[in-house]
Formats: C-alpha cells, structure tokens, sequence
C-alpha cells in the first residue's frame, strides 16, 4: 500500500502574532513543529505500510526550513520526503495551497492513500485535506479515527462525529484527515534519527510540477483576507478552595454580585 | 490564617495509603503566625503535624491527632539575578519553581519525579531525582533557611554561620547534640545528617520536619542547560556493560536509571509505543551528541533506543517516568493495601550483589516491579500483592533484604525517608546508641516530642 502524508510545519504554540499591516503571521522566534494532527496522519501511514508492505512518502508546502519537519517525519518511519518551496508558492490561501499539494501527489503517480491531518493548529481551516480531493477528484473522508479494513481496492474507515461515529466504506485510492484518536504516534528510534539526518529530501519547485502559474501563490488565492485577529483571552477562571462551608458561601456570594442568582 | 475544623480527610493521608487523624488543620500565612502555633502546642501538650504536598510515600505528612499545618498559603517566590539566588517560600510546588524559572536562564538542579512536591517536602526530606548522579541532591542546593523552631523561636540560618563544634551546634541559645555518629557512605536519607564540622542548615535538611518547619530558603540556582534523554531497551537483562561505559563517563551523563521486565509491561499499558522487552535503562546526557549515542549501538542485546531531543519526545520521557511510581501507588491503594517497597542504596562495589538480591523478589510469585537510579547503586522493588498473606509475605521479604542491605553498609532509605513506614528497618539499621543520639538531638528542640510526633522515632 503506497501512502503519502501531507504535513504542514507551524509555530509551537496557538498564540501566534499577526502582523497589523499585511495581515499575515509573525512566524520569527517562535519555535517550529509538525502540526500535532499530522503527527498521527504520519503514524497512521507508516503502520499501514508496515502492515501491507508499500511505501509513505510525506509531503510539505513550506519555505525551506520545513524541511525540518520532514527530517522528522523521516525519523519516525516514512521513506521519502519532498519539499515544495518557490518563492512563486508564497501567499497560498487554502485552494492555492490544495492545488498545489494536488500538484505534487499527481507527480508522485502511484499511491493508493493521502493522508492529511484535521487540520492546522495556525490555519485551522480543515480546508486543504478537502480539497486536495477536489482538485484530484478523489473520495474524502473526514475526520477518520479508525481504519477499520483495507480489502479489494476499499478501506472501512471510522469517522468521528460529536454524538458518535459513522462507519464508512470509501474507494481506494482516496483521502482521509486523520483525528488525534486515531493512534499513538510513536518516538522516534536512534537509527530512525540517524537516517533522517542523512536522508536527502528532494525539493520540487512550480516548474517541476508543472503548475499553471495563476493557480499558484498570491495569483491563485481567491481569499481576501479582512481582518485576522487573536480571539479576545477568556479571562482565568478562579478556584474556590478551603471548607465547604465556606467556599459554598464564597461561591453564593459571587454568583449574586454576578447577578447570577 | 485559615482554620478548618471539619470536612479535611485530605490531610489525613499522603501517597503512603497510611490513614491519620487529627482535630484540626491550619493553614497560616506568614512565619509568625506558625510561631504561636508551636507555642500554643507546647504550652498545651499538643502534637503537631507538618504537611507540605502530601507527595511523600512513607507517611510523614499523616497526622496521628492534634493539629496539622498545612504550607499551601506560603507562596512567594523571589529572583535574585545577580547572585543566581532564588528565595522560595514551602509551599511553593516544584512545578512552579520550574515554571518561574523557564523566564530566567537559570535552573534548579534536584528534580524528584514528582512535581507536585512542596519546596518545604522536599528540603525536609532532601529530596532528590534521577540527576542526582550529576547534581546530587537538595541540601547541595540549600544556601540559606529560615526554621521555626519547635518552641516556636523563628531561626535564619545562612550556610557558614552555624557550625559544629565539639559535638554541638548552637542554635538560638540551646545546645544541640550532633556530629555524634557515623552516617553511610551512600546516598542516603536515613536519620539526621552527621559529619564533623557540619553545618546547622544540613541538620535542618533532611530532618523529615522533626526539628523545626522549613518556612523558605535561598537556593542556589546554575545557567540552564539543555539534556538529550536516551531510553535504551534490552533483549534481555545484560544492561550492565551499557551501565559500566555510562557510570566512566561522569562528566558528560547526568542521570541513569533501570527498568525491569514487569516495569515495562506497566508503562506499556499506558504508553503502547514502547517496545515489548525485558528491561531498559534511560540516561540523560548534557547537550546533543549523537556520535556518543551511537557508541552505545554497539553493546549488545538492544532491541531499540529511542532519542529525546526535541520537547515533544522529552514530554514524553518525562511523563512515561512519572507514570511509573504513580501507577504503582494508584495499583496498591486499590487494593487497599500500604506500600510495601524497598528504596534501599549500597555502595557502587555492592550494587551486582543488592541488585541479584532484588531480583530474588521472582520467587515469592507476588507481582512486583523493580526500578531505580542505578547510577547512584539505588533501586525501588514494589509489591504489588493482590491479597492479606501476600502482602505480609512481602513485608516479611523486604525486611529480611534490609537485614542484608545494612550489612553491606548500605541504607534503607536513600530518597524517601524514614517517615512513620520505615521506622522499623531505621531501627534495624542504627544501633541502639546512635538511635539514642539522635533523639538526643531532637530532644534539645523539641523536648515535649510534639512536633511530628511518629517521625522517625517509636515512641
Ligand atoms: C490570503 C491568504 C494568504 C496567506 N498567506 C500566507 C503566507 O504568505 N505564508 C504562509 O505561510 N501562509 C499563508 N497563508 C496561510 C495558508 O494558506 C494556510 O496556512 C494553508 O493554506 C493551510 O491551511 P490551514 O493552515 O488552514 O490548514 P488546514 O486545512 O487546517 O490543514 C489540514 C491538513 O492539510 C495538510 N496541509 C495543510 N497545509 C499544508 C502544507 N503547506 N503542506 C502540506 N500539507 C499541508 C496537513 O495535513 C494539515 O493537517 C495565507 C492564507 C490566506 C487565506
Ligand atoms: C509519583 C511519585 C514520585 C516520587 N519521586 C520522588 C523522587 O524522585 N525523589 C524523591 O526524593 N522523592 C520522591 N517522591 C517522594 C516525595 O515526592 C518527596 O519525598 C517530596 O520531597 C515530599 O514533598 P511533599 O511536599 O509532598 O511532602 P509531604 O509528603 O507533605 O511531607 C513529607 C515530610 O516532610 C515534612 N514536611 C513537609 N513540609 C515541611 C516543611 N515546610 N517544613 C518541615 N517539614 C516539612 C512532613 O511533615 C513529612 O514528614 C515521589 C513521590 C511520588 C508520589
């Protein structure tokens, strides 16, 4: 089974800054991870090749310290690893950066399963997983917390959903974005980091993918962006802590300043 | 000050599963209010019990009646960046201290597994953690502190001032009997320390609160450094050539520590992502260095190492450790049943042999699981007795294991102290005459025995 593994380096934390002016993220200073959900979409790859033989490739649209990110990956079991960065593919909204992916899956020719992440803990659209299956015209499933069965050219996957789970059987080759419940991504192994440090990461450019160029970057980013701000910080909840008679009183007495009750 | 006269069962208990009891808990606020306290208790003929964050696992903290005092309102933390010195007050938790500190460039070397821990817990039990090996333990860390007496006098002692001289230390006008026998030459936290030329912060350190309640302390703190962690998993228990190459190089390895078989299978259930095998030693070395890594690919028997640089992968070495005594504690409180555990050291020359002797733990076909600081010669065995007549059965086997600890010299407690459930093998291991010296010293404190009453001493 050939998989390849979408990931998407962001800064370690969810409070990121955005720049007033041109709207975009503050990414300097903050340290760079693997979004945590492409963590387990890079577990999920490597067990399903470990289990039915095959390949995982993983894949990141990023400038070109991703590539962090993708020795990483390496380290934790995928076999290949490509960086797709030109300076054309800067200001990518989601549809640009789906295209773009769609692009580099295409050129890779046989897979018979992508994987993404739910979503991105900076961009938190959920959008690129989806549309790469647009783009492909391929069968998406969101969400997936299961591969239940891999049979015939179908997988049964196991979708979450809030009050439960669906059951649904999709075609092969196809896509899935993967929740945190689906595995336990695993530590990297000495010999994995020792071959991630040598791996040699190929890098794809917009003339290697032969994209058109007006689908790419700035030029292929319908979004207009008005406005991106920090929701305004909940302020902390407080603790009541001591007797219970006490505390119970504390916590009347607030509620009726509060004109709760 | 805040008191509580009902509804304060969690006071009565510490990760020990040793129940107590008590008429009241207070909470104080400052040093003087701790000060009337003790006066009240000996004026009144009442005992009074120190608890800090009930993390400790050999009871100390649990009341037998009388008053309890609780740090949990103590809890200023001051930065002194020019002198590196950090005053933190005892109720502050380690976590907090790590917390405060990850805006300095400075850290706080003892680190015992448990970061709920008091600052106060940990000076009076001298805690210490894995890096011990390196960093050695709290009372190395201790600068300066400030005690209330048991008679309630508030004494601040700065390292240099108060010094042992012929057998006694002067503090606040009392003479205090000391320096009168000879501790173990291992890592210890066996009874009060005892070393010519001593120093009055070092008997404070380590007292498991018998002598005074540890209200703050300046602290000494070192520029941050970063550690890779590396998690070794063998085919099998030949750990010990990997051991030997660890324990040569002390410069550069900060901590070593040993996990068994059954160990393992524990953490397992928790964390699927380690390998089945049958035991494992994780060290932390100082910086990245990989080519001292892989030298250690070439020792035999090892199925899988695993690589902590980056804070994803060092999260997860941390919490896999903690996890461990946590479970283990969570398994016996489920069954109702008190730790039965051993935390005994030896000296580097006798560890094969105590090791051997452990292991030994196999033939009572009680579960147990067997883990430690084995760069220091230290190892925790636990039990894990599902029934009445296994649990005694390994009372019994940790017991006769001390009788054979202690003729090597060694100590049956070398991290948590003696507390009120090992106060029979502190017995075992001093002589009748050295006992008597040490209550000695606590009596010209606390006369009346009041303060942690049960500690330590039978009455
Ligand atoms: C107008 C506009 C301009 C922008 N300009 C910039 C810019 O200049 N620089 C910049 O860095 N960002 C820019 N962005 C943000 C960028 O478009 C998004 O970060 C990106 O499209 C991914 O969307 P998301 O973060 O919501 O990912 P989601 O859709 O939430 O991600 C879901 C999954 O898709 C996969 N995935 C997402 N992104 C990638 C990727 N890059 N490579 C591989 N897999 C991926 C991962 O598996 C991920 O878990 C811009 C966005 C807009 C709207
Ligand atoms: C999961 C787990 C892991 C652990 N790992 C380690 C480890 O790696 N290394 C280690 O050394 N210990 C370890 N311990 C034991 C425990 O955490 C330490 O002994 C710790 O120092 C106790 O601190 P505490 O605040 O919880 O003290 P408590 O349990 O509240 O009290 C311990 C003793 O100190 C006295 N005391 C508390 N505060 C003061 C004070 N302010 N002044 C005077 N006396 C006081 C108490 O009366 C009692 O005798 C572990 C415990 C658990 C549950």
């Amino acid at each position: 089974m050939d998989v390849i593994v979408c990931i998407k380096q962001v800064p370690a934390t969810t409070q990121v800054k955005i720049n007033p002016v041109t709207n975009t993220l503050i990414r300097e200073g903050v340290e760079s991870i693997i979004n945590p959900f492409d963590l387990y979409a890079i577990e999920e790859g490597v067990r399903l090749k470990e289990k039915f033989g095959g390949k995982a490739t993983v894949i990141s649209m990023g400038p070109p310290q991703a590539e962090a990110a993708l020795r990483e990956a390496i380290s934790l079991g995928v076999d290949e690893a490509i960086l797709l960065s030109d300076r054309n593919f800067g200001g990518s909204d989601t549809l640009a950066t789906s295209y773009t992916l769609a692009r580099a899956i295409k050129r890779i020719g046989e897979f018979d399963l992508v994987i993404c992440g739910k979503q991105a803990i900076d961009g938190d659209t959920a959008q690129v997983g989806p549309g790469i299956a647009e783009e492909l015209k391929l069968p998406c499933v969101t969400y997936v917390k299961k591969i239940s069965e891999v049979k015939d050219g179908k997988m049964v996957v196991e979708r979450m959903m809030e009050t439960g789970w669906q059951i649904v059987e999709m075609e092969l080759p196809g896509i899935i974005t993967v929740v945190k419940e689906i595995n336990e991504p695993r530590l990297p192994s000495l010999r994995g980091k020792m071959r991630a440090r040598k791996a040699e990461i190929l890098i794809w450019n917009a003339s290697d993918l032969a994209c058109e160029m007006d689908r790419i970057g700035q030029p292929g980013s319908p979004t207009v962006v008005k406005r991106i701000f920090a929701p305004p910080q909940k302020p902390a909840g407080k603790i009541l802590q001591g007797d219970i008679d006490a505390v119970s009183q504390e916590l009347a007495d607030e509620l009726k300043r509060l004109g709760i009750i | 000050m805040i008191e509580l006269k009902e509804n304060f069962e969690r006071y009565l208990e510490d990760e020990s599963s040793v129940k107590g009891q008590a008429e009241k808990v207070i909470i104080p606020e400052n040093e003087n209010e701790i000060s009337e306290i003790f006066k009240f208790s000996q004026k009144e003929k009442i005992p009074v019990t120190i608890s800090g964050g009930r993390t400790g696992v050999t009871g100390g903290a649990v009341p037998e009646r009388g008053i309890v005092i609780s740090s949990e309102k103590l809890k200023k933390i001051e930065f002194d960046e020019k002198q590196q010195i950090l005053k933190v007050q005892a109720g502050v938790f380690l976590s907090e201290i790590e917390d405060f500190l990850k805006k300095t460039p400075f850290f706080y070397p003892p680190d015992p597994t448990e970061k709920l821990a008091s600052f106060g817990g940990t000076v009076a039990t001298d805690a210490s953690g894995a890096r011990g090996f390196f960093y050695r333990r709290t009372r190395n860390y201790i600068k300066k502190l400030k005690v209330i007496l048991p008679d309630g006098e508030i004494f601040e002692c700065k390292r240099g001032e108060f010094i042992e001289k012929d057998g006694f230390l002067k503090i606040m006008g009392k003479k205090v009997p000391c320096a009168n026998f000879k501790m173990p030459d291992v890592k210890n936290s066996a009874g009060y320390y005892s070393k010519k030329g001593m120093d009055a912060v070092d008997l404070f350190v380590g007292s498991e609160g018998t002598l005074g309640f540890i209200f703050e302390a300046e602290v000494k703190l070192i520029p941050q450094e970063n550690f890779t962690g590396i998690l070794v998993f063998f085919t099998d228990y030949h750990f010990w050539d990997v051991l030997n190459f660890l324990k040569n190089k002390k410069q550069k390895i900060v901590s070593i520590e040993f996990f068994d078989e059954n160990s393992l299978k524990l953490l397992k259930e928790d964390f699927p992502q380690i390998p089945s095998s049958k035991s494992a030693i994780f060290f932390e070395i100082k910086g990245e260095d990989f080519e001292f890594v892989e030298k250690i690919e070439k020792f035999k028997n090892i199925k899988e190492i695993f690589v902590a640089e980056k804070k994803r992968e060092k999260e997860f070495v941390k919490n896999l450790r903690h996890r461990l005594p946590e479970k283990i504690n969570e398994i016996v409180r489920l069954k109702g049943f008190t730790k039965v555990a051993s935390d005994f050291a030896v000296k580097d020359e006798n560890f094969k042999e105590m090791f051997k002797l452990h292991t030994k733990a196999k033939d009572e076909k009680i579960p147990f699981v067997l883990f430690g600081h084995i760069g220091e010669s230290h190892l925790h065995l636990n039990f894990l007795p599902e029934k009445k007549e296994d649990f005694e059965k390994s009372k019994v086997f940790i017991k006769k294991l001390a009788q054979r600890i202690i003729k090597m010299s060694g100590t049956i407690t070398a991290e948590h102290g003696v507390g009120r459930t090992k106060k029979e093998l502190f017995y075992m291991m001093f002589s009748e005459k050295e006992i008597e010296k040490m209550l000695l010293t606590k009596k010209s404190l606390d006369r009346q025995m009041l303060l942690n009453r049960g500690v330590m001493f039978q009455e």
